[in-house]
């Protein structure tokens, strides 16, 4: 049997294959060792600096980020919150938020995300939270 | 070949299904380089950093830059300027492959072109070494006549840099110092 005796079915697949294409989702992912957990993937994200004060830590982020190459295009004080994109990589955005997490201790998290992904590969926080640590001369204590 | 036909349905929903990856290169932070941070770079000898804020406003809108953020609190400022990026040799380009693909039967329509571009612009001022330092990057982003990012660059010509630095000098009343 080929299309030529069975014009039907081969129109039929077809069809059924444009369809399923359409519907199909293909978006990004990150299939970089996926963390185990919820909390696992905050801690990957999270560090605590011992420090209380969110405006010079507000401005190291911001120095963090343009060593790193982003370009700052938000910066919000009362939010306490800055972000960036990479230069060369305009759908790579990396988020930076600061919390009070007790006296004189600050939790800084960081998300980043190419385009509607977010980045689970641990690298890249890693490499944010080392710099961020050198600007503000102080460590970066992993988050409770 | 009813086997055959689904088999191929089959192929084509795996393939067309499976997502893409994160580029790795793109999660690869380097650190800048320190003749970026020059060229993006200058001291001022003031302790003011919201005049001087307010004299950087004031030369990117001279520049035809909309201030789109300012934060006083952090030092700064991020702009943006845009424009049309259409370029004759790129349109001409796309039409030829038009034709071409269309004289060879696999359809005509014109592969995408760059259509407009943004230029943005990130300042930010910081103290060090009794001075203020003023950094400003310069990103130009295109988009293409989809709508997809067809372009980001951070400008490395010294031209626009020494012009807003020129000029923030003279609005300021200092002396720009590279560092």
């Amino acid at each position: 049997m080929s299309c030529k005796t069975a014009p039907a079915l081969c129109a039929f697949a077809a069809a059924l294959a444009m369809l399923a294409l359409a519907a199909c989702q293909s978006d990004l992912h990150d299939f970089s060792q996926p963390p185990e957990s919820q909390a696992q993937l905050a801690a990957r994200r999270s560090r605590i600096f011992a420090t209380g004060d969110k405006q010079k830590t507000l401005r190291a982020a911001i120095t963090a980020l343009q060593q790193l190459g982003f370009v700052v295009d938000r910066a919000d004080f009362a939010a306490a919150s800055v972000s960036g994109t990479r230069a060369d990589q305009y759908l790579l955005r990396v988020t930076v938020t600061i919390a009070s997490a007790g006296a004189d201790r600050l939790l800084v998290r960081a998300v980043a995300r190419y385009d509607a992904t977010p980045v689970l590969e641990p690298d890249p926080y890693q490499k944010f939270f080392a710099t961020l640590a050198r600007i503000l001369a102080l460590e970066a204590l992993p988050a409770d | 070949m009813r086997k055959q036909i689904f088999a191929f349905v089959a192929g084509a929903l795996l393939a067309g299904c499976m997502p893409s990856e994160i580029p790795k290169e793109t999660l690869q932070f380097a650190e800048e380089t320190p003749a970026r941070r020059r060229l993006e770079s200058r001291s001022f000898a003031t302790g003011d950093e919201a005049k001087l804020l307010s004299d950087g406003a004031a030369v990117l809108k001279e520049l035809g830059f909309t201030v789109d953020v300012r934060s006083d609190e952090l030092g700064f400022i991020a702009a943006s300027k845009k424009g049309s990026a259409y370029n004759v040799g790129e349109i001409a380009a796309s039409a030829a492959t038009a034709v071409i693909t269309q004289v060879v039967g696999l359809g005509g329509s014109m592969p995408p072109y760059s259509k407009d571009q943004s230029l943005r612009a990130a300042l930010v001022a910081a103290p060090g070494d009794g001075a203020l330092v003023v950094r400003i990057t310069l990103q130009r982003v295109v988009w293409d006549t989809e709508g997809r990012v067809s372009k980001s660059e951070l400008l490395s010509d010294p031209a626009p840099y020494t012009e807003f630095f020129t000029k923030l000098a003279k609005a300021s009343g200092l002396e720009a110092h590279e560092l």
